[in-house]
Formats: C-alpha cells, sequence, structure tokens
C-alpha cells in the first residue's frame, strides 16, 4: 500500500484535519449557520485554518508537483504552499466540511516551493477517525498543461478569426491558391461577390473552372510568373469576365514562400478598378472636347499657375511661351484686371463674366467674351480657376462694319436733307421765275402773239408748275426716311377716320362709301400711317369708272406680329402684271389727263410700310376693283421700351 | 392818293425784284417807295444808315427773302429783332421755301409773317396785294420818330 502510493503517477498527500474540524465543531456551537457568508466575512480565519491543517505525508508525484525535495520541506501548515488565489478553493473545502461531507471534489491552484503556480483538480476524502484524529486524503492531477494548451488553442482559434475577419472584410478581391497546381484554398467576400462564386464552391478548383480558358492562361502565365520570380507583380489593368460582365481589375500578385525559400502560396488582391476606368474615360472625353472646342479654355490652380490650356489657345500662343501664371492671360490698358477684378469677382460671385483681351498670336491681341470660374472644392476653399473665352473678333469687325455704315447712312441722310432743302428752295427759284414772266408776258404783251404763240406760252407755264408739284412730291417721298416720328401704339380705326375727314370734300364729290369698323390698335408713327391709308383712300376714289359712287372697305386680320390691313375698291383696277410696278417712284398706270398725279402716291406708302417692317402688295384685275393689302406690327417688338 | 410808304425788299434774284416790283404795281392803290437791296450785309448797312443812327429813309415794312448772299435772311432778321431801334419794324419773310425748319426758325426770330412765294403770277400777285392791303392799309405801324 506505501509503495502504491509513492509510485502513483498522480500526487498524494496526507493530511491532519483534527485540529480543522474542532475549530469548525466551535464556530457551530458559537451559533455560525451559514459558514459561506462567515468565511466571506472573515477571510482571515480561513488562513488561520490552512496554517492548522498539517501535511503528514506526500509522495513522489507530489513532491514533483510541489518542485520540493524532500517531504519534511512539505511538512507543517498548507499556508506555505497557498497563494492568494488558493484560498476560494479551500473556503469551499471548509464550508464543505463544515456541512459534514466526507468527501470533497475541486480546481483549485497553489504555488510550489519555486515560486511556480499549478493549476490542479483535487479530492479530499476524510478516513474514519483513528485514534481521536481525523485524516484526510488528497488526490491531485496537474492540469496546468492541459489549461495551457487549451488557452493556447483558444488564442489561435482567436487569431485565425480575427484575420479571416480582416481577409474577409477587405473590400478588394483577395485569394489564395496553392503554389503547386494553382487551386483556391482561400477568397475573400469581396471575390464572392465579384466572381459570383461561394468560397465552398471555390476551393480546389482553378481558374480554368470559372473563366474562358484565354483568361485562366493570362491569369495562370501571370501566377507562375510570380512564383517563379519570387516577386511581386503588377498589373494596373486585367480584363475579367463577370456574371454581371466584363469588368477591369487591377491585381497585385504576391508570392508566399516557405521559409526555405519555396513557394508554397500566391496570394492575389485585385482591386475593381472598372467604375474608376469609365470615370477616366469620361474625363477624357470631356477633355478631347475642351482640346478641340474653338473656344479658349484654360485651368488654374488656386494660386493662379496654369494648369491647362485647351488646342485652341496653344494654337494661339505660336511665337512665344505659353504663360505659367493666369494673370499672363489677360491684360488690359496694363492694368492687372485679372488679379484685381476678374479672380476676386470669380471667388465673391462664382463666376466673372466680360471681354477680355487675350494675349496672344504675337503682338496682336484678340477680344474674346469670356466666363472665368472659380471652383470650389469639398471643403469650400476656392481649388481651381477656369477661363472659356469666345473669339469675338469678328463680332468686333462687323459691329465696327455697322458703325461704319451706320455712319454712312447718317451722311446719306443729312445728304437727303440737303437735297430736300435745295428741292425746297434753290430748285424752284428758277422754276417761278420761267412760270411768273411767261404768265407777265403773256399778260402785258399777249396782244402781239397769236394763238399758236399764246398757246406754247401756256405749256411752259403749265410745265413749269408740274416741275414744281413733282419737286414737292420728292420732297414729301424724302421725308418719309428723315421726317418720321418714333413709333407708339395707335389706333387704326382713328387713323382711318382721320384720313376721311381729310377727304371729306372728296367723298362728297364722288359719292363715294367707306366701310371701316372696330379697326384694333397698332404700333407705329401715326401720322404716316394716316398718310399711307389717306392715299389709299384717295386712289381708290381716284380711279372709278365714269358715273361709278366708289366703294371702299378697309377690314384687318391678324397675321403673326403683324395686322393684314385690306382696302378693297370697286375702282378701275388694272392689269396684274404692273402690280410691283405701281410703287415705283413716279410710275403711272393712267393718263395724267384722265386720272391727275405724279405717280409719287404708292412710292411713299411702300416707304412707309418699310418703315414700319412691314409688306405692301395688291391684288386687282382690270375693270374687278383692287386690293391693297399691307402689314403693320401690332405691338412694340420684345424687350423694347415703348416710347412715351 | 395817299403818302408813299418805304418798303425794303431784300433780295438778290434781280427776276424777284422785277416780279415783287409787277407786282406791287398791280396790287396796290397804294403808293410805295420800293427800296431794293441785294444782299444781308446792304441791308444791314441801310438800317443802321450811314452814320449808324439809323436808315435814312424809315420803312414801314421790310419784305426779306432768306437764301441771300453775304449774311443770310436770318441773320438780318435777327440783327432787326435784337435792335432796340429797328426790332419795330413788321419784317415779312417771302421765300420759295416751304421748309418747317425755315418757318419755325424765322419765327422763333420773331418775324412778323412767313409767306411762300407761289410759282404761279397771278397767285403771287395775290400775296402782295395781301400784304400790303394788311400792312400798310389795314394795320396800324409805330410812328418812325417815336
Amino acid at each position: 500500500m506505501e509503495a502504491f502510493f509513492q509510485n502513483a503517477p498522480v500526487s498524494f498527500w496526507l493530511e491532519d484535519c483534527t485540529e480543522v474540524l474542532r475549530r469548525l465543531d466551535e464556530l457551530r456551537q458559537g451559533g455560525v449557520t451559514d459558514f459561506a457568508a462567515y468565511f466571506r466575512e472573515h477571510p482571515e480565519t480561513a488562513v488561520e485554518l490552512a496554517s492548522v491543517t498539517e501535511v503528514v505525508a506526500v509522495n513522489d508525484a507530489g513532491l514533483r508537483l510541489m518542485e520540493a525535495e524532500t517531504v519534511d520541506q512539505l511538512r507543517g501548515g498548507l499556508d506555505n504552499v497557498f497563494l492568494p488565489e488558493s484560498f476560494g478553493a479551500f473556503t469551499e473545502e471548509l464550508v464543505a466540511l463544515a456541512g459534514g461531507a466526507e468527501t470533497f471534489v475541486t480546481e483549485a491552484v497553489h504555488g510550489t516551493l519555486k515560486g511556480g503556480r499549478r493549476f490542479v483538480r483535487l479530492s479530499l476524502t476524510l478516513l474514519p477517525e483513528k485514534e481521536g484524529r481525523r485524516f484526510g486524503v488528497v488526490c491531485m492531477e496537474d492540469l496546468t498543461q492541459t489549461r495551457a494548451l487549451a488557452a493556447a488553442n483558444a488564442e489561435l482559434e482567436d487569431a485565425r478569426r480575427f484575420l479571416s475577419a480582416v481577409i474577409d472584410n477587405i473590400p478588394d478581391m483577395v485569394f489564395v491558391k496553392e503554389a503547386k497546381e494553382l487551386r483556391f484554398v482561400r477568397f475573400n467576400r469581396a471575390g464572392e461577390a465579384l466572381i459570383g462564386v461561394r468560397t465552398a464552391d471555390l476551393q480546389g478548383k482553378n481558374d480554368y473552372d470559372f473563366f474562358p480558358a484565354s483568361e485562366a492562361d493570362f491569369f495562370t502565365s501571370k501566377d507562375r510568373e510570380v512564383l517563379r520570380s519570387g516577386k511581386i507583380l503588377d498589373i494596373p489593368k486585367e480584363p475579367i469576365d463577370t456574371p454581371t460582365g466584363p469588368r477591369w481589375l487591377h491585381t497585385k500578385k504576391v508570392p508566399i514562400l516557405s521559409e526555405q525559400g519555396v513557394p508554397e502560396y500566391l496570394l492575389g488582391i485585385s482591386e475593381d478598378i472598372t467604375e474608376r476606368l469609365h470615370a477616366e474615360e469620361e474625363r477624357q472625353r470631356l477633355f478631347e472636347i475642351l482640346e478641340l472646342t474653338p473656344a479658349i479654355v484654360g485651368l488654374a490652380r488656386a494660386d493662379g499657375s496654369v494648369e491647362y490650356v485647351n488646342g485652341t489657345a496653344r494654337s494661339l500662343h505660336t511665337d512665344h511661351e505659353l504663360p505659367t501664371s493666369i494673370a499672363g492671360y489677360h491684360f488690359h490698358d496694363g492694368a492687372r484686371l485679372m488679379q484685381e477684378v476678374v479672380l476676386p469677382h470669380a471667388v465673391e460671385h462664382g463666376a466673372w463674366r466680360g471681354e477680355l483681351v487675350w494675349r496672344g498670336l504675337g503682338a496682336v491681341s484678340m477680344p474674346t467674351v469670356a466666363v472665368v470660374q472659380a471652383h470650389r472644392g469639398h471643403d469650400g476653399e476656392v481649388s481651381a480657376f477656369s477661363v472659356v473665352a469666345h473669339d469675338i473678333r469678328d463680332l468686333k469687325a462687323a459691329e465696327e462694319e455697322l458703325e461704319r455704315k451706320a455712319e454712312a447712312l447718317q451722311r446719306s441722310n443729312r445728304d437727303l436733307q440737303q437735297f430736300a432743302y435745295v428741292a425746297s428752295h434753290d430748285l424752284q427759284e428758277p422754276l417761278r421765275m420761267v412760270a411768273s414772266f411767261c404768265q407777265l408776258l403773256s399778260e402785258v404783251y399777249g396782244d402781239k402773239l397769236d394763238d399758236q404763240g399764246q398757246e406754247w406760252l401756256a405749256f411752259a407755264v403749265e410745265g413749269a408748275q408740274r416741275m414744281q408739284v413733282l419737286i414737292h412730291d420728292l420732297l414729301d417721298f424724302s421725308r418719309v426716311g428723315t421726317r418720321g416720328r418714333p413709333f407708339a401704339p395707335f389706333s387704326l380705326q382713328d387713323c382711318v377716320e382721320s384720313a376721311m375727314r381729310d377727304l371729306a370734300s372728296r367723298v362728297a364729290e364722288t359719292g363715294a362709301i367707306v366701310q371701316a369698323s372696330d379697326l384694333p390698335a397698332a404700333y407705329g408713327d401715326y401720322a404716316q400711317v394716316r398718310q399711307l391709308l389717306q392715299n389709299l383712300l384717295s386712289n381708290a376714289m381716284k380711279f372709278t369708272g365714269p358715273e361709278t359712287a366708289p366703294r371702299i372697305q378697309v377690314e384687318v386680320e391678324s397675321a403673326g406680329a403683324h395686322w393684314h390691313v385690306k382696302v378693297t375698291d370697286n375702282g378701275i383696277g388694272f392689269d396684274p402684271k404692273y402690280a410691283e410696278k405701281v410703287f415705283g417712284l413716279f410710275k403711272r398706270l393712267e393718263s395724267r389727263v384722265t386720272y391727275p398725279g405724279t405717280g409719287i402716291g404708292l412710292a411713299i406708302c411702300e416707304r412707309i410700310v418699310q418703315r414700319h417692317t412691314g409688306r405692301i402688295w395688291v391684288d386687282t384685275s382690270p375693270g374687278e376693283g383692287s386690293t391693297f393689302h399691307f402689314t403693320l406690327p401690332k405691338r412694340p417688338p420684345e424687350g423694347s421700351e415703348v416710347a412715351v | 392818293m395817299l403818302a408813299s410808304s418805304v418798303v425794303l425788299l431784300v433780295e438778290d434774284n434781280p427776276g424777284d425784284v422785277e416780279l415783287t416790283r409787277q407786282g406791287i404795281l398791280r396790287a396796290s392803290n397804294h403808293s410805295v417807295d420800293l427800296h431794293v437791296v441785294n444782299d444781308g450785309a446792304a441791308a444791314v448797312e441801310f438800317l443802321e444808315g450811314p452814320d449808324g443812327n439809323g436808315p435814312p429813309m424809315w420803312p414801314e415794312l421790310v419784305l426779306l427773302d432768306l437764301n441771300i448772299p453775304k449774311l443770310s435772311g436770318l441773320e438780318v432778321l435777327g440783327h432787326m429783332k435784337a435792335s432796340p431801334t429797328l426790332r419795330s419794324i413788321p419784317v415779312i419773310v417771302l421765300s420759295t421755301s416751304a421748309s418747317p425748319a425755315d418757318i419755325n426758325q424765322a419765327y422763333d426770330l420773331q418775324a412778323n409773317a412767313y409767306v411762300t412765294k407761289p410759282v404761279d403770277f397771278n397767285s403771287f400777285v395775290t400775296v402782295i396785294n395781301g400784304i400790303t392791303s394788311f400792312w400798310l392799309e389795314l394795320a396800324k405801324r409805330p410812328s418812325a420818330a417815336f
């Protein structure tokens, strides 16, 4: 039996529990019922009880466990192998003994004589009382190494989970292939999403199971290259077929070598750059458009240094270097326009619009109309400026040409006014002389002339008088352009009625009936439109057959922004082939004897209508009467102010 | 027979001078002493008189053409109406021009009337008759020595 204990592979020791049990009895008799609570309140009592629990014998395994050389080293109180944390299990044991238990099992920690720590499972069994003493047999199994192993395993599992989580959560595709047959051994979530295959399905398969042969060939050849060279390979752009269509990857392939330098695995990390490539393509397209747009386009950084100018801008700088600062692209009268006006305005308001002179083409500067924008970054700070400028040289040239023409026109108008004065005064003077002296001659010396002489003198007088009427009419004609008044809204009805009042005597003479009612408001020179209507109405009354009372109708129709006015008569009409000719200056279709007049009336009408941006024309046929049509603006052109 | 009135005719065209003379002859039974000058400067010279104290013959009416050499008719008119002694003399502008600009300017300078010369001689006689009968017979004129 002695040998059995001594050689047992687990630790045994024998301890004298007599004193401990006696003390517990004392406590019970002292009134302690809840020992657990008691020891919580009096931990010092447990320490004291440990010191009176005497170790009596220890087997070899026990000595090893306690790192003791001899049994004597261990004899005495338990407190010399107890660590502070050992008392937890000891107190449980005391509570069990106090409760009358004969045996007790627990796990506990205790120290060794050399300062070590041991984690053990122990059992205590009380032996029957013998000679007034109670001994207990303690058997201990050393769990220290088992515990350490479990902890190490748990740690390893944590590390594995952590690594898996990291790999799985990397937003790029991560894959690992074994080096020999390049079969997948690891694949992350981003990869699953990209390829559309679950990790479980990938295990043991290779590229040929998922991709077209040509793609798989490419991937595999790159893999081999990496494993052969032992160096990281960067593939900036590789196409890949996925269930959602072709995509582009930026892949890095990394060889994983054993300690001996033998390739074991191939690690791949692939970033899906499809969106980025699309954005780049978009950018490229915009860039190409910018490059060739006929406008000047320039970009500058926030500090004004030029980042880019497009082809159009570069082509303007043939004989000197491109300015490196945005300030170099403007200038006007030596002022620092860009620096002091344009850029500050753009910064404050987002953009500046106006005319800028573009320096280029050597000495020639180019006028442009430009937009300068201040662009802000995500932080709200101005990060760049852009300039878009259109060449307006042609516009400027056209403006100048227009100014020149306007000047010429003004000159011509002045000349015309001068002519009008000459016509009204200087041309009439000699006419008057001819007419007056012919009359005087006729009056004073008439009796000395025969009938023919008298008649010839009469022709001379009449010719001179007609000449004067022509000059007057010409003057009226010229005044349509030079004496016009500003346009204003007016009533066409008033206009017709006013013209009719001037023609009242003619109406009475001819018995004419004129119908015109509810005519609308129009926009133009009232006095001129009145003259226009008066001329047309007067013609309508004049060119009637004998014994025919004129019937005249004035009607108005809408024609877009214009009124279409029609003056219809029941007169003699005329051959439509003269329909355009009648508006010519001094053009007459009828004999002066039957229908007197110089032929200026319709020419004046046409000039008046033209000044009103309208049209005038006539529908007629001989004997069927005529309808004269003309158009007039209904209202002022959009955006113009009505003259008050 | 009434006393003869002095009328100053400022006119450079001999034809018009003759026509006016003939017109006055036919138009009026009023005796008119027509004094003719041929340009604006001569008109001012006559009106100022040799010593600057006024004309030797005080005209009761001035018939003024506008288009005359040296000083224009309007300048003569302006000169007269600016002068305290001459401005009371009635001035009838007699011109071929019917230009509104001429007419307005003449009245701005306080012409007493503006008459356009008719082409027809008979009408011209009527016009002259109208002028002389109104200004020399009907209207009361300021006296020369006031």
